[in-house]
């Protein structure tokens, strides 16, 4: 093909185009939470000279960005498994019942999952406020599921649609109950999709900010986005270089999910069209 | 029970297993409940609340009508917001469509490091939004790494506070989102070019198409639905974003990029006034509902046109 050499250049210093816009940020931010203060503003450097490690005893030991890990980890992991359960049968459900107004449900759906969170945090804030459910992780859970299960059930519902029906019909009809069909023949087949739902919604929970922010006071149970805002106080002072040793900090556990799970993220995302 | 006729296997809609019914039930009910007790019901509670003068705090309601609605629509800073809203959302959109469309076109290509290179441009999407905002917060600070950058190469005389200037802090958010979400628009678009057949591309250079013309008169017209969705969905998605905004520059300076989700929380947490809050954000909805309406309607003739 005319061009070919040519074609090959403009591909890879596009590729490393793309790689530098993609990674940089993410390693300046590992570098300055190591770097001492005068390397971060006044004579920057791109190589750390010296490392210091002051940012993150500093951060382990005046914050509760322990607890707030694991707060973290532990409500979105919890919301996670709840959402995919509910959404992987209700996904299931408004695919092979279409007429019966699943479609109708699958559009209500979305619709839902397009309300902005800002919108609902009002009356969603009042009623956990009338049942006592305010800063408590009840409540932080429930608010979780506001997004997570609509968007799931949207991402499922795309996967149910590319799985062929003639294996359950046939299993169904040869004397398995729908519950059967659904454990033994359908789950199986749609495993690459949950994965990928899972692996969203807990990125999605595992940084959530605005909930988190509204309904939880006690500072024991508050999660890692709310440790980060409180390090940016400041003002003209921020300390920038244990500002970068939180985001760091709170990066790792998804960064380290992504590593292991890459492949089915890039799946999902060509599934729904819906991030 | 139900008599099974395997011989005549009806269309899969109907419930025709006798367990059927159960399975639907317990399969529908909990999900159901949860999505009308924690999203439709305050959705309905919003309009109803949005038709009363109230205070966060408490006090007794006072039933306006349409009254904070017509107030909204008389406020010059929501027109403002709704403004910057569409500035956003077009900027992020077309920062996030260009990026991403180059993104997915190198990663179609067949070349050394393509799994490394693919998840990289992954790698800003997990990022959770709180951290994409600090990183840049800390790059685009006015002795950041941009800055000095800048004043390395002579581009820049004296640092740019980006955030902290009204003329260039809308511009900075833009570039920031457009960082976060170009993933998105890579994947997606990468998946659908993956779907044309290569066979197009081999009869167009046979006819002695260059690369340059194979990308305008095939390629293009080819990805155009997937775009249409893409670029709809992105559109709601920064309409409807709170956290990016917020966290970078709280819609200052001054009101330089308040937007309406950000007029919203202000009027609601920060002046306790619910009622006019609620007016706006179901304006805010309103606006939304109309993109979405549209968003179906491209979703489901893109689907028709790659599935037929």
């Amino acid at each position: 093909m005319v061009g070919n050499r040519s074609t090959k250049v403009v591909v890879y210093l596009g590729a490393l185009c793309l790689v530098v816009i993609s990674l940089f940020p993410f390693y300046w931010m590992v570098t300055a939470s190591i770097k001492p203060f005068r390397e971060i503003f006044m004579r920057p450097s791109f190589w750390p000279r010296q490392l210091i490690w002051n940012n993150y005893q500093e951060l382990f030991a005046t914050t509760n960005i322990t607890i707030h890990l694991w707060n973290s980890l532990w409500t979105a992991l919890v919301a996670t498994l709840l959402t995919l359960l509910l959404a992987t049968m209700t996904g299931y459900t408004i695919t092979r019942w279409q007429s019966a107004g699943g479609e109708w449900v699958a559009r209500l759906t979305l619709f839902t999952y397009m309300a902005p969170s800002i919108v609902l945090i009002l009356p969603l804030y009042l009623l956990l406020k009338a049942l006592r459910l305010t800063d408590t992780y009840v409540g932080l859970l429930g608010s979780y599921l506001t997004f997570t299960l609509p968007f799931a059930i949207w991402i499922m519902r795309s996967y149910f649609q590319a799985i062929p029906q003639t294996m359950e019909e046939a299993a169904l009809i040869d004397g398995a109950s729908r519950f059967q069909a659904f454990f033994r023949i359908v789950i199986p087949q749609a495993r690459p999709g949950m994965i990928a739902t899972a692996i969203f919604v807990f990125i999605m929970c595992w940084g959530e900010y605005l909930y988190p922010m509204i309904l939880m006071a006690t500072d024991e149970r508050k999660t890692v986005a709310l440790t980060l805002e409180s390090l940016s106080g400041g003002g003209q002072n921020i300390k920038f270089g244990l500002l970068m040793a939180g985001s760091t900090v709170a990066t790792l556990p998804v960064l380290l999910l992504f590593l292991f799970v890459q492949k089915y993220l890039v799946q999902g995302f060509a599934a729904g069209g819906v991030d | 029970m139900t008599l099974r006729k395997p011989s005549v296997p009806g269309p899969a809609h109907q419930l025709r297993f006798a367990d059927d019914r159960l399975f639907f039930w317990s399969a529908f009910l909990p999900t159901a409940l949860i999505v009308f007790t924690l999203i439709l019901f305050p959705l309905l509670f919003t309009l109803y609340v949005s038709l009363f003068q109230r205070n966060l705090l408490g006090g007794t309601p006072q039933f306006l009508a349409l009254g904070n609605y017509s107030a909204a629509l008389r406020d010059p800073l929501f027109w403002q917001s709704f403004t910057n809203g569409l500035i956003y959302a077009v900027g992020t959109t077309l920062v996030s469509l260009v990026a991403g469309l180059a993104a997915a076109l190198i990663l179609h290509e067949e070349f050394w490091g393509r799994g490394f290179v693919r998840a990289a441009v992954v790698f800003p999407y997990i990022v959770p939004t709180i951290v994409v905002v600090f990183v840049w917060k800390f790059m685009f600070n006015s002795r950041g790494v941009i800055n000095q950058t800048l004043s390395a190469v002579g581009l820049v005389q004296e640092f740019i506070p980006w955030l902290g200037d009204q003329r260039y802090a809308m511009i900075t958010i833009i570039l920031i989102s457009a960082w976060a979400w170009f993933p998105f628009v890579a994947i997606t678009l990468l998946a659908a070019l993956q779907t044309i057949p290569t066979a197009y591309y081999e009869a167009a250079a046979l006819d002695g198409a260059g690369p340059i013309r194979r990308f305008w008169a095939l390629t293009l017209p080819l990805l155009a639905p997937a775009i249409i969705v893409v670029v709809l969905l992105r559109s709601i998605w920064a309409l409807r974003n709170f956290d990016m905004i917020f966290l970078l520059t709280g819609g200052g300076p001054v009101t330089a990029t308040y937007i309406l989700p950000i007029l919203t929380y202000t009027e609601a947490f920060g002046k306790f006034r619910l009622g006019y809050a609620t007016a706006v954000a179901t304006l805010l909805m309103l606006f939304l509902t109309m993109l979405a309406l549209l968003y179906f309607r491209a979703y489901t003739s893109a689907r028709k046109i790659t599935h037929s």
